[in-house]
């Protein structure tokens, strides 16, 4: 009864191997559904019953501060907005490419509020009373991490957390808490809804040693921020605000990060402080431009050292600082690079 | 007019326990991926808890039942199964759906738990993962349909039991 060749068997195994090659080679092999019920192919997420309504909407800002916000919506709306582009990623793989939000900063929340200097961490408490995750005061003083209202030159809809959501492009999906009705400053990490259920606490999509450690400053002068080096490094504060890495018994600068207080303080002089402490740190060749790559602009600085190493900082009006490692090969490390620097890479790049 | 069952005990243990797994798979699934269905049950972590605990199930649960039941028989079935051409027992669409069915278990479970067990797995792997399971739950929900159809069409003529 069991004459003629396998072929089930041969299908199995050969749609198996062809599926595990597809996953490995990534998304390049597979389209990406897009279902006709979702714009731009994102997943909505709601761990609570229901989402929680726009009516009644406050945002509390509390805890280690020392004026405590508590304002409407309009008050928020009223408040200094920025736009940014940048994409929104998920761990299980699928990623909205661009997204063009409308916010305010988070340095610019905990600066009206008054965040005290015992406060380290913020808990972000969702309005359905279900989400809650936290965030290093570091990495919320990031330039691009904002309380957004807008998205795609619209109020933020509430299926993605409107009227007020958290966007933390250096960091997955699962850390921009939606419907944000209460900013906590607090001394200690809380473990936010998904780290409790397995997901790592450290969230950042690029775990790139140098670029990892740009989340844990905390004191360099001039800025109000410092600067912890990942294990088998040393750094060296710049005036205005720069910091070069060395790799520990490496002879040259391997990477420096330029950190900017805030945007309205990074001008022209601070610029050319740091072009001065670059030359002083053995950096020769400097010189800096500005370059308009679409939604940035921001200042630019080139170095060599004596070996040929180039090196190229990026100075982003954002309030954020920048960096860059450098090398034989630029553009390869440009491109490695690219998620941080985002449109201006490319106009850099040349 | 008594007919020998076509399928035994064993056989439909095997072929419902897979059958209601895969049902809550793809209802629990069908939230967590249809944006206007997820916004309205909520409770996303209940539907991925269970969508976990169904989709681990899939493969050995149906495998156990086959294992320690009647296993000569289950055997012998998928080995009609795997030869296409051989008996009246089942024709070629029969063969493709439980080609189909297999491999397509196997890749569910490896890119659910590229996904489910995200930080041990590169970005890129995850990307692919999630692609290919989009993929397979639209075709698992055309063949699912055709089968059931199928099935209720030809309820009252069966092919032979051998």
């Amino acid at each position: 009864v069991t004459e003629g060749r396998p072929f089930g068997r041969r299908l199995f195994l050969t749609g198996v191997g062809a599926g595990v090659a597809a996953v490995v080679a990534g998304g390049r092999l597979l389209p990406d559904i897009a279902l006709p019920w979702s714009s731009g192919g994102w997943r909505l997420y709601n761990v609570a019953a229901r989402m929680p309504s726009p009516v009644g909407f406050r945002l509390r800002v509390d805890g280690l501060v020392e004026r405590p916000l508590d304002l409407r919506l309009g008050d928020l709306l009223a408040l200094p907005h920025a736009e940014q582009r940048s994409d929104f990623e998920c761990v299980t793989g699928w990623k909205v490419s661009g997204v063009r939000w409308r916010g305010v900063r988070l340095d610019e929340l905990l600066d009206r509020a008054g965040a005290t200097a015992a406060g380290t961490h913020l808990t972000f408490h969702s309005r359905d009373g279900v989400y809650t995750d936290s965030l290093s005061l570091a990495s919320a003083r990031l330039g691009d991490t904002i309380l957004a209202t807008g998205m795609d030159g619209r109020p933020l809809p509430r299926r993605h957390g409107g009227p007020a959501r958290l966007v933390v492009p250096t960091m997955y999906g699962y850390k921009s808490v939606k419907w944000v009705g209460r900013i906590e400053v607090a001394d200690r990490e809380v473990v936010g809804y998904w780290e409790q259920r397995g997901y790592a606490r450290d969230a950042r999509i690029d775990k790139d040693p140098v670029r990892a450690y740009v989340g844990r400053r905390r004191d360099v002068p001039g800025t109000g921020w410092s600067v912890e080096a990942p294990p088998g490094w040393t750094w060296r504060a710049l005036p205005g605000g720069g910091v070069l890495l060395r790799r520990a018994g490496a002879a040259r600068v391997e990477a420096s990060v330029l950190v900017a207080r805030r945007a309205d303080r990074a001008t022209r002089d601070t610029t050319r402080d740091l072009l001065a402490g670059i030359e002083r740190a053995g950096l020769t060749g400097a010189r800096y431009s500005t370059v308009d790559a679409g939604d940035l602009e921001g200042d630019v600085l080139e170095a060599e050292d004596g070996s040929g190493q180039r090196f190229l900082f990026a100075f982003l009006p954002a309030g954020r600082a920048v960096l860059q490692v450098q090398g034989q090969a630029p553009a390869a490390d440009f491109d490695r690079w690219r998620p941080w620097f985002g449109q201006l890479a490319a106009s850099v790049r040349r | 007019v008594t007919r020998a069952p076509r399928f035994g005990t064993t056989e439909r243990a095997v072929h419902w326990s897979f059958a209601l797994l895969l049902f809550t798979l793809l209802g629990s699934g069908l939230v967590l991926w249809v944006p206007p269905l997820a916004t309205a049950a909520g409770h996303r972590a209940g539907f991925r808890q269970a969508h976990i605990v169904a989709g681990l199930g899939l493969v050995p649960v149906p495998l156990l039942i086959a294992l320690l039941g009647d296993r000569r028989t289950v055997l012998a079935t998928a080995r009609q199964l795997e030869r296409f051409r051989s008996t009246p027992r089942f024709n070629d669409g029969q063969r493709l759906n439980a080609t189909w069915t297999v491999t397509s278990a196997v890749l569910f479970l490896v890119t659910g738990v590229v996904q489910w067990r995200w930080p041990s797995f590169p970005a890129d792997w995850r990307t692919g993962a999630s692609r290919l399971h989009d993929l397979l739950t639209l075709v698992t929900i055309v063949v699912v349909t055709a089968h059931v159809a199928l099935a209720v069409l030809h309820l009252r003529r069966p092919r032979p039991a051998t």
